[in-house]
């Protein structure tokens, strides 16, 4: 169930017309449930992994600020793991782990409260840490270094059987909510936020269902104030809501599933080796309609969550800032998955040093930040090259001393523009392709076979169609940060804008709905 | 006041849908006529023979041809690219909705257009075909899910969405090299579905057929199902002509006929020329004398 499907739009009405009537713990008990519900349609044994999560961190996030659950709270939150693991995923032998993991842990805290203040707050986040990474390793990476051993392994000329994949199904959103659940603990070990000692709110702030698969990525001090307090209805709220929402369902159905098949026919020829006839605008029209894609549907997926969460009087951060204007790598990462990117630049690039500690250590920063980001993405060797590229160009852009250039720049800006889209076009070719050799033929093609077929100029055409009017709408707007200014726009205007957006979404929508890009990640 | 100036443009577009693009396909506009055409034909001295189907009918069959070998009146009723699930649909809102019973029908088919499951155009269904009396049978057997069900209602009352696919291939169709960009984009994404979920062996089934064929003999129709001559051959299921037998309807096995020579009396693969026309239309009306008009 998602955005693209008439299931979710009636159950989150069902939500929403008691919701305004309903004063806060009503209103975030009915979240929670809905959010459950939500996540629960999909696959609703990964509910037991949300709530494992959920209770390693709201428990890290106590143990660090040194506040003592009572034993009865302790107890039902224990009940609720091993009951979650025996009602969800019915299998006797993790309900038994689960019981054993559970039963050993409750005197692995009342140890670490004995310790002092630094040793128990450190070792509560370590445990936090180690959790929610050993969960996300094991279910998104586990097969893939299985995979990668029995390469090794095979190249190294040991022909002996390989080690079987575990075939791990990977729960939507994983990489999404944990991130979120560790800022939780570290934000609170830094001292920048306060622990919540109600487990429902807390429950509420890991797995709100706007954002709960695919972003953006709320950090804690931002989300959990507004799970905490009044909600209020700001005036524009609505309004704004509307838009957003129909802006991310253009951008999801209309632009991103129209661009699907013109990259996918593409990217199929360029891994099946069919390249004969192939031009390099044939290749180029396939990674531009990627890029279009990916951005619109990861972007149109972050537009929704802030247009819904906006009805529902939360404010979600904005994700996406015309990432294809950018200048520089630097300005894209300000510009692409910003809640992820300063995710990754305050919990890791900056832990590791950032760039104290000279130029070298600047590089090796940001290439081992890029490079984990990359990984973040997926389970696969073209993920991590996508990363190492992207830190590759960071490091590049830095050495060369490139400056940030804005539009008052004119030309020259442009010209910038225009090669910043064309470096991170070659990022999505990595990003896009099932393997090296497909990304080899592309480039074969690109710099081999110059000129144009009878196939290009209508996929050229459908680009233009689809995106142009996003891209002009978003030059005026700035992305989403200043859509006030179509709100305060005369009101023929804002009728054509609706108008469009809504023959667009209706009637040019793409005969095959696709999964959103983001839950496989 | 934005409201009524959206609802201004869409209802606009509504009515240039309806009044323009309707009679500009050729498609749409000949189901507008379907009703009046069948009450002339039904107007006319009998036996009333009607041919129903999809482009390969149209092309393949000269009714007057027919009229004049048979002694009958007939008429052909066709919409491109339907099978089975639009045909029933297509009869019954034609004909047996409005008490009309023509003696005759012939459904000429290929390959897997009597199977559950075929293709459906939703939108020309919504508008052309159904009315709300159908909804709860369709959405038992064609449109399970929440969110064809939901496509199906909004295309029976708005006519831009019912036929959305055709607006866009208009547009488009503009651009030099569109119709063999998306035929060609058309191939890569069906191998691509294709290797994702590799067919298996599944055994086939024919409600919808049996739904018709059931209609018909309450309606006093003859159903005569012929197996159509393509120029790639295709099997029939043994269950086909049983079912068709079952009911007392008349099943023609003309997948093989020797007159049609594929270079000379085709178009393509499908469709037959004007001179492969005659031959098959002939020989049809020769069948449908020896068999079902006897």
């Amino acid at each position: 169930m998602n955005y693209n499907q008439l299931q979710f739009w009636l159950l989150f009405v069902a939500l929403l017309v008691p919701y305004w009537f309903l004063s806060r713990r009503p209103q975030n008990a009915l979240l929670l449930v809905g959010s459950y519900v939500f996540y629960g349609f999909w696959d609703y044994r990964f509910l037991f992994l949300i709530l494992l999560s959920t209770a390693i961190d709201y428990i890290g996030g106590l143990g660090v600020a040194g506040v003592r659950l009572s034993r009865s709270r302790s107890l039902g939150l224990g009940a609720l793991v091993v009951a979650s693991a025996a009602v969800l995923v019915q299998d006797i032998a993790i309900t038994a782990v689960v019981l054993a993991l559970v039963v050993s842990y409750v005197p692995l805290v009342r140890w670490l409260y004995t310790l002092d203040d630094a040793r128990r707050r450190k070792w509560f986040l370590v445990i936090s840490m180690v959790a929610n990474l050993g969960i996300l390793g094991f279910f998104k990476y586990c097969d893939f270094f299985i995979d990668s051993f029995n390469d090794l392994v095979i190249a190294l000329g040991v022909t002996d059987g390989p080690v079987p994949l575990l075939g791990i199904i990977l729960p939507a959103g994983i990489s999404f909510y944990t991130f979120q659940a560790m800022s939780y603990t570290i934000d609170i070990y830094r001292g920048e936020l306060k622990p919540t000692e109600s487990f429902a709110d807390f429950a509420l702030f890991v797995c709100f269902f706007p954002h709960l698969v695919a972003g953006p990525i709320m950090r804690a001090h931002l989300l959990l104030p507004q799970v905490l307090s009044e909600r209020r209805m700001k005036p524009g709220d609505i309004e704004e809501g509307t838009l957003l929402v129909m802006i991310g369902l253009f951008k999801k159905v209309a632009l991103s599933d129209n661009m699907a098949p013109i990259a996918n026919a593409v990217f199929y020829r360029l891994a099946s080796g069919d390249t004969a006839g192939m031009t390099s605008v044939d290749v180029l029209i396939g990674i531009y309609a990627f890029a279009i894609q990916i951005y619109g549907d990861f972007s149109g997926y972050s537009s929704i969550a802030r247009g819904i969460s906006k009805w529902l009087g939360f404010e979600l951060v904005i994700n996406f800032r015309q990432p294809y204007i950018a200048v520089s790598p630097s300005d894209f990462w300000k510009r692409w998955h910003i809640s992820l990117s300063s995710w990754l630049r305050d919990y890791l690039y900056i832990p590791l040093g950032g760039n104290r500690g000279g130029v070298l250590f600047e590089y090796r920063n940001l290439m081992l930040t890029m490079l984990l980001g990359g990984l973040w993405h997926g389970a696969s060797w073209t993920f991590v090259a996508w990363g190492l590229y992207h830190g590759a160009i960071l490091c590049a852009f830095r050495l060369a001393k490139v400056r940030d250039l804005t539009p008052a720049n004119g030309w020259r800006w442009l010209v910038r523009v225009v090669v910043m889209f064309h470096l991170t076009c070659f990022g999505w070719l990595l990003f896009r392709a099932d393997s090296f050799e497909t990304v080899g033929n592309a480039l074969s093609v690109l710099f081999g076979q110059f000129g144009i077929s009878e196939l290009t100029w209508a996929p050229l055409a459908m680009i233009a169609f689809y995106y142009f009017a996003l891209f002009a709408l978003e030059l005026l707007t700035r992305g989403e940060e200043q859509l006030s200014r179509l709100i305060a726009a005369p009101v023929l205007v804002q009728a054509a804008v609706y108008a469009y957006f809504i023959v667009m979404i209706f009637l040019f929508k793409a005969s095959r709905a696709y999964e959103f890009i983001y839950f496989q990640f | 006041m934005i409201a009524f100036l959206v609802a201004g443009c869409i209802g606009g577009l509504e009515i240039v849908t309806r009044k323009v693009l309707f009679r500009a396909s050729k498609d749409l506009s000949r189901f507008e006529t379907f009703p009046a055409r069948a009450t002339a034909l039904m107007n006319k001295p009998g036996p009333h023979v009607v041919f129903v189907g999809n482009s390969i009918t149209e092309h393949a069959i000269d009714p007057a041809m027919v009229s004049s070998d048979l002694h009958a009146s007939a008429d052909v009723f066709t919409a491109d690219s339907s099978h089975i699930n639009t045909w029933l649909y297509m009869l019954r809102a034609t004909f047996w909705k409005r008490g009309l019973a023509p003696e005759v029908v012939v459904l000429a088919y290929h390959d897997a257009s009597l199977e559950d499951g075929a293709r459906l155009e939703a939108g020309r269904l919504a508008q052309f075909f159904t009315d709300r009396h159908d909804w709860s049978e369709l959405f038992d057997t064609e449109f399970r899910t929440l969110d064809e069900r939901a496509d199906f209602v909004v295309s029976s009352v708005w006519a831009a969405y019912a036929v959305r696919d055709r607006l866009k291939e208009r547009l488009f169709k503009l651009v030099p090299g569109y119709q063999r960009y998306i035929t060609f984009e058309n191939d890569i994404s069906r191998t691509i579905e294709r290797k994702r979920a590799p067919s298996t062996s599944h055994s086939s089934t024919h409600t919808t057929l049996k739904r018709l064929l059931e209609e018909a003999r309450r309606g006093h129709t003859h159903v005569v199902i012929v197996a159509f001559p393509t120029r790639s051959t295709y099997e029939v299921p043994p269950e086909v002509p049983a079912l068709i037998a079952k009911d007392g309807m008349t099943f023609l096995d003309l997948r093989i006929v020797p007159e049609l020579d594929h270079a000379k009396h085709y178009d393509d693969d499908l469709h037959l020329n004007e001179a492969g026309r005659a031959i098959y239309t002939r020989l049809l009306a020769i069948k449908l004398r020896d068999h079902p008009m006897r």
